[in-house]
């Protein structure tokens, strides 16, 4: 029954972005800077080995030489790459346990609502039948502070655990998979994350396993000035199947952070992937000062035949987004899909979308995206649907709407449809609407307050979306369009 | 430096658009607006000497005045909107066109619009022309153009109240074609342009309707049949500069063989510009597996109180449709052909359109 | 004291007057007919009494049940006890009618105290009501009126209607573009609803649906005031001879 997401705005009492505090923690922090140098101490932090270490600096060297990319409809001042440190941690070595972890940590992410206790809920007492386990990887800064439900997942043959322990424990499929799907050079943010990328995390499922229960790793940026990194490999082998929920969130500052991610996914014969994101960095405040540069590469190959990846995401967060999950195609029989709630309040900017890639026969690729422009802000769907000659009978719908709430934000739409294959059928359609007065008197006749009405006619508006999420998030993500529209309605 | 004037428009400096030419960036190759057209090929059209010029248009009926931007009745306009409709500031390409034009003139029309409305065929050349046209107040005009190898850049002003219909046809041509169409609509005038093309080596066409006037209306419709290798390449953008305007794009293209469609539609709403209705639709059917599409229909929106949509769809022929044909008897290929044709038919409103796609125009009332 | 009272009502959109001293009163347990042609003004006294933006009241009075409404907001007649059934139903995509109407009915259950009712509970009440009024229950679960049809966007009023229990309803052509089967479903539904507390405001061009519900009071509205009002036979002699007749006594 959908009518938990109405019934949430009520339950929302504070309006503000609550996960805006910061953690007083000692952090041992690399100085600003970035050269050969600086990565090899990160490499050397994470005793990776050689071959590692190297790929890292082939990737910085190629970055140097590298250009920003100036395409995306998105503003700002140019970024001093010098003045970023590129590693923060807090201070003392990685705890063995929970009961190691410094318990200011601890308190973080209980503030943040990151269950890091799995022995209460295994013991059953808060254990529901429609509260399904979560196992998080919590990651702080640049490392990975404890991974949760480890062993549980060991006995079904799940590795779950912190990008740099997979270096250390699975050398071999760390190695195999690391750049098969975004190259070094893929783009400027992505040779950059390859070069000083810190922790994030691994997850290989083996053949024929359903992964029992969600993974999700919580990434928070705590460290001042420092650039968030990390790099998130999953692989699904044949026939099994993973749902992966991220979750990302970062105090109020005035200056803006970088944050340059690369996630990489990989499944194999038959096997599928669910990613979910709900995204909400900090986004600045309302005159645009502060907030998160969120440049993102993710993407996913379908490399089996019959394989499924699906993105989801809902991006609330930021001050500006860059960012295109998508998925390359190459398997016959594969499915990819893209379902996207993208909502910009104040002075946020979005330029957000996917890229679907069909390489292999009868492929199907579906797009739902939602953008919603709040404020001042900008928001811009870009997307690549790519027919290849060899994609026979590939299929691809695209439906893409834009919701404008006030007469001074922005909404815009490129997709581009490039088809080389005569029995491929590729569909896009996109609309823009407002949030009409007539919608708004009636709600207002019925007795539901002019702000309550926009929450849930935006609720509406993204109700295709929201059905592809796993339900706590759905019902998270509601609340998060609730707080992000704050002010928006005048 | 000493100035030298333009050929066409002889009070225009040559030695300072030459300057600007130089001070500006090309347009980058495999970049938008030139991502799937080699923009090297049309510098090189312009590079190269073209064919003498034609006569000046032929004119059916009364009602307008034609000349080139010398003549005394043109003169005056020719020097106050020539490169000033389309801003051209920083187009090299219009820039050289200017330069290189062995031919400008103006169509002025003086028709009121409740009278019979004259008509003036632009005849097809592979020379490198400059064209201006007036719709002036409460009058209009029909332009049937034909268009063949050469370079063209027409500016086109609609003065409120102004009507002008515009046929496009674009036959076959062995040639590298570009043309340039910049149409500024003003208030509760109207625009309504028909674009028919078929293959050439390489043909692309910009068109830029801007509306800065509040209700008026424009309407763009488009069909391509393209076989061979023939590759066209059309840019339309619709920028909405002022409230309460209309616009409908409306493209349908077939390609077969190895030719290459290229279509890109945007549609601009100004902050301006609320109570804009803004649709563009373009559909694409391709016959062979040579055959490349590729469009991006934009929209970019500053304004909340408008209806705006667009939509683009590629794939082959409906089999369902080909099987229900076959079923009454009529045989495969004349099933694709009648399926094709109805597709293209629906944005054919005029027969020498039908004819250049080879199609049976579809009369207004069904029969 | 009357539930409805409308006095001396001049009312302007943009710039043109459109009611010019309309005077209505209304008690509990009465239904009124108000009726007229196109343009005379009907749905510019609804929306005016619902509170629409951009019908400026210019002179004259609202109260509903003593009540002052002119300064009020739309949800704040709402809570004093007004719904508008309207003419043209606004479709809200992806919103479920079950959400929007326990979204509304908890609106209205704050305003009076009282907590939100579960939503168990709340679904079992809609589907009675649903059982009694013959919709179909696959109603609730659908977006509020989108790809409705033109009478089931009706009923759906209705539904609403019998849902937050109004003291006065104002039905704005609730039988317009209605078959035969629609305007009884729709008439059951008024009669459900009205009982000795509350009154029917019927806004409408026919006598049609004045055979299923028969009201107490009909009155002519024509330019901007009612000119001429009756009990329910007056209904059946505008069907037989239209509205000329009233034109020409009242004459400009």
């Amino acid at each position: 029954m959908s009518n938990n997401i109405a019934t949430t705005p009520e339950e929302l009492i504070s309006k503000e972005y609550t996960a805006g505090f910061v953690t007083d923690i000692e952090t041992e922090t690399l100085p600003p800077g970035l050269s050969e140098e600086v990565v090899r101490e990160i490499s050397r932090k994470k005793a990776e080995p050689e071959w590692l270490t190297e790929w890292r600096l082939d990737a910085l060297r190629r970055w140097e030489k590298m250009e920003e990319p100036t395409w995306a409809h998105v503003k700002f001042p140019p970024i001093d790459y010098q003045a970023i440190s590129y590693f923060a941690a807090p201070k003392g070595d990685k705890p063995k346990s929970l009961d190691e972890v410094d318990p200011e940590l601890l308190r973080t992410y209980k503030k943040l609502g990151i269950p890091l206790h799995e022995q209460k809920i295994l013991a059953g007492v808060e254990e529901e039948p429609s509260q399904p386990r979560v196992a998080v990887d919590a990651v702080f800064d640049s490392v990975s502070i404890t991974t949760t439900f480890k062993e549980t997942l060991k006995e079904h043959g799940v590795v779950f655990c912190s990008f740099s322990e997979a270096v250390q424990s699975h050398p071999d499929l760390v190695k195999k998979y690391l750049g098969s799907v975004v190259p070094k050079t893929d783009n400027f943010y992505a040779a950059l994350n390859s070069a000083v990328f810190s922790d994030g995390s691994f997850v290989y499922v083996p053949k024929g396993v359903r992964c029992p229960m969600e993974l999700s790793t919580y990434f928070r940026i705590n460290a001042e000035n420092t650039g968030q990194f990390e790099r998130t490999l999953i692989i699904a082998d044949e026939g099994s199947y993973v749902s992966y929920l991220e979750g990302c969130t970062a105090p109020m500052r005035d200056e803006n952070q970088l944050h340059a991610a690369v996630v990489e996914l990989i499944a194999l014969d038959d096997a599928q992937i669910k990613y979910s994101t709900v995204q909400n960095w900090y986004p600045g405040d309302e005159n645009g000062v502060g907030g998160i540069y969120n440049f993102v590469t993710k993407r996913g190959t379908c490399r089996g035949a019959r394989s499924h990846i699906s993105w989801t995401q809902v991006e609330t967060g930021s001050a500006i987004t860059w960012k295109y999950p998508s998925v390359i195609l190459r398997g016959d029989d594969s499915i990819g899909e893209f379902y996207s709630v993208a909502l910009t309040n104040n002075r946020q900017q979005a330029d957000t979308g996917t890229k679907m890639t069909h390489i292999g026969r009868n492929t199907k690729s579906t797009i739902i995206s939602k953008g919603i422009s709040a404020g001042h802000s900008s928001n811009a769907y870009r997307g690549l649907v790519r027919m290849n000659p060899g994609a026979r009978d590939a299929r691809n719908y695209t439906q893409c709407d834009s919701l404008l709430i006030g007469s001074e934000c922005a909404a815009h739409t490129f997709p581009y449809i490039e088809s080389r294959r005569q029995d491929a059928i590729v569909e896009h359609e996109a609309t823009t609407t407002r949030v009409s007065d007539d919608q708004l008197f009636m709600c207002r006749q019925r007795g539901i307050e002019p702000e309550k009405a926009v929450s849930m006619i935006v609720n509406g508006f993204c109700r295709d979306v929201f059905r592809e999420l796993p339900m706590e998030f759905a019902v998270e993500a509601s609340k998060l369009l609730e707080v992000s529209l704050e002010g928006a309605v005048g | 430096m000493t100035s030298q004037p333009v050929k066409i428009a002889p009070w225009l400096d040559a030695k300072q658009i030459e300057q600007t030419i130089e001070n500006t960036r090309l347009p980058q190759p495999r970049k938008d607006p030139w991502k799937y057209t080699s923009v090297k090929q049309v510098l090189e059209r312009l590079d190269n000497p073209f064919d003498e010029t034609n006569e000046l248009p032929a004119q059916n009926g009364s009602g307008v005045i034609i000349g080139d931007f010398g003549a005394p009745k043109i003169s005056s306009l020719a020097r106050k909107h020539v490169n000033q409709i389309a801003n051209n500031s920083n187009n090299v390409l219009a820039s050289l066109n200017l330069l290189r034009a062995q031919r400008g003139y103006a169509i002025v029309s003086s028709q009121r619009n409740d009278s019979v409305c004259p008509m003036v065929h632009i005849p097809a050349s592979d020379s490198c022309e400059r064209i201006l046209i007036i719709v002036q107040e409460y009058t209009n005009l029909e332009i049937l153009e034909h268009t063949t190898g050469g370079n063209r850049f027409i500016e086109c002003l609609i003065l409120p109240g102004g009507q002008l219909v515009h046929r496009r046809i674009q036959p076959v041509t062995t040639h590298v074609e570009y043309n340039s169409l910049t149409v500024n609509v003003m208030e509760n005038s109207s625009y309504k342009m028909m674009q028919y093309s078929v293959g050439a080596q390489l043909r692309r066409n910009d068109i830029v309707i801007n509306i800065e006037g509040e209700g008026a209306r424009v309407d763009v419709s488009g069909g391509w049949k393209l076989a061979d290798t023939s590759h066209l390449d059309t840019q339309l953008a619709v920028n909405h500069r002022a409230k309460g305007a209309t616009s409908h794009q409306k493209f349908h293209g077939v390609v077969g063989d190895s030719a290459r469609a290229i279509f890109n539609g945007r549609i601009y709403i100004a902050r301006n510009a609320p109570k804009t209705d803004a649709h563009l639709q373009n559909k694409n059917i391709a016959t062979s597996d040579g055959a490349a599409i590729f469009t991006k229909p934009e929209l970019e929106i500053y304004a909340d109180d408008v209806a705006c949509s667009h939509g683009a769809t590629s794939g082959q022929l409906d089999e369902q449709q080909i099987f229900y044909l076959r079923t009454r008897g009529i045989p495969d290929d004349r099933s694709r052909e009648l399926i094709l044709d109805g597709f293209l038919a629906e944005i054919v409103e005029h027969d020498e359109g039908a004819s250049v796609l080879g199609i049976q125009p579809r009369k207004v009332d069904g029969s | 004291m009357s539930l409805l009272e409308v006095s001396d009502l001049h009312v302007r959109v943009a710039d043109r007057e459109i009611l010019n001293g309309v005077n209505l009163e209304v008690n509990p347990g009465e239904i009124h007919a108000i009726m007229g042609p196109n343009g005379s003004g009907k749905s510019t006294l609804t929306n005016t009494i619902a509170g629409q933006e951009g019908y400026i009241v210019e002179n004259g009075d609202l109260r509903l049940n003593g009540t002052n409404l002119v300064e009020l907001e739309p949800e704040e007649r709402s809570y004093a006890g007004l719904f508008l059934a309207f003419q043209y139903p606004v479709e809200i995509p992806g919103v479920t009618n079950m959400e929007f109407l326990k979204t509304a009915v908890d609106s209205h259950r704050k305003q009076r105290g009282e907590t939100a009712l579960s939503s168990v509970e709340f679904i079992k009440n809609m589907r009675a009501l649903v059982t009694k009024l013959d919709f179909n229950p696959e109603f609730l679960k659908r977006g509020v009126n989108e790809s409705f049809s033109g009478g089931e966007k009706k009923r759906n009023e209705i539904l609403q209607m019998l849902c937050l229990d109004p003291k006065v309803a104002l039905l704005d052509e609730t039988d317009s573009g209605l078959d035969i089967d629609a305007l009884q479903v729709v008439a059951k539904g008024i009669n459900e609803f009205r009982d000795s507390n509350n009154a029917v405001v019927l806004v409408t061009h026919y006598q049609r649906l004045l055979n299923h519900v028969v009201p107490d009071y009909v009155h002519v509205l024509l330019n901007g005031t009612i000119v001429k009002s009756g009990d329910a036979s007056l209904a059946l002699d505008l069907e037989r001879m239209g509205y000329a007749w009233l034109e020409q006594d009242s004459g400009p």
